[in-house]
């Protein structure tokens, strides 16, 4: 039913989605204050002294995900108080022409990537083993995504 | 595929922003169905033939060659 309502034409409950927005943007929240936490608790304990771009990274990450949930949370909560920003938000999610561009931008990007991954991988032969391997490990992660995911839509479709 | 969107909406008067809102869908649909640009869905096809009140192949006319 899950796979049902992703990827078929059903009626979306919109004002669900916003909740469920709401909850994600929460919990994305908590895990950049989680993220920045911990940054400064390893940064300070010593445990990966010296190794500044690790804890910057975090924080930085962590930051990104409060800020980006935050912005949901505040975003979905006014459609939910605001009716006629809710009706316009419904109309252009749900929109069929709206829905048919972001998947065929998603499907030409992932046609694209597929192909950029493949040029990387027989380029990166000629310099480093490890990145030829690593960038065999995701154009095989792809294809099998590729493959599991046409398998899901025939049975749904 | 093309289709009598336009002339429809025209003879009747409408706004293409009322027709988009009667149907559920965005302005720029609309313009890309009149257009040509963008052939809709048959659910879209229904509303609008309801809207309009009148039948699927009024508004939407197949071409063989096609």
């Amino acid at each position: 039913m899950k796979l049902k309502a992703l990827f078929m034409e059903e009626p979306v409950d919109f004002e669900k989605r916003c909740r469920l927005r709401i909850l994600v943007g929460k919990t994305a929240a908590v895990l950049g204050l989680l993220s920045v936490a911990a940054a400064w608790f390893y940064g300070n304990s010593g445990a990966v002294a010296g190794d500044s771009f690790i804890r910057e990274f975090y924080t930085w990450i962590g930051i990104g995900f409060m800020a980006g949930g935050a912005a949901s949370v505040w975003k979905n909560r006014r459609y939910l108080k605001d009716e006629a920003a809710l009706k316009k938000r419904r109309v252009e999610e749900c929109d069929e022409r709206n829905r048919l561009l972001g998947l065929r931008s998603w499907a030409y990007s992932g046609y694209a990537m597929f192909l950029l991954l493949y040029l990387g991988f027989l380029a990166s032969g000629f310099f480093d083993r490890t990145v030829m391997y690593v960038l065999a490990a995701v154009l095989a992660a792809q294809a099998g995504l590729l493959l599991v995911f046409r398998l899901a839509l025939g049975r749904v479709m | 595929m093309r289709n009598r969107i336009q002339e429809l909406r025209k003879e009747r008067k409408i706004r293409q922003e009322d027709l988009a809102e009667a149907v559920g869908v965005t302005r720029q649909t609309i313009i890309s169905l009149e257009n040509g640009k963008y052939n809709a869905s048959l659910v879209l096809a229904h509303k609008l033939a309801r809207y309009f009140s009148c039948t699927i192949e009024d508004i939407f006319l197949f071409d063989e060659e096609e």
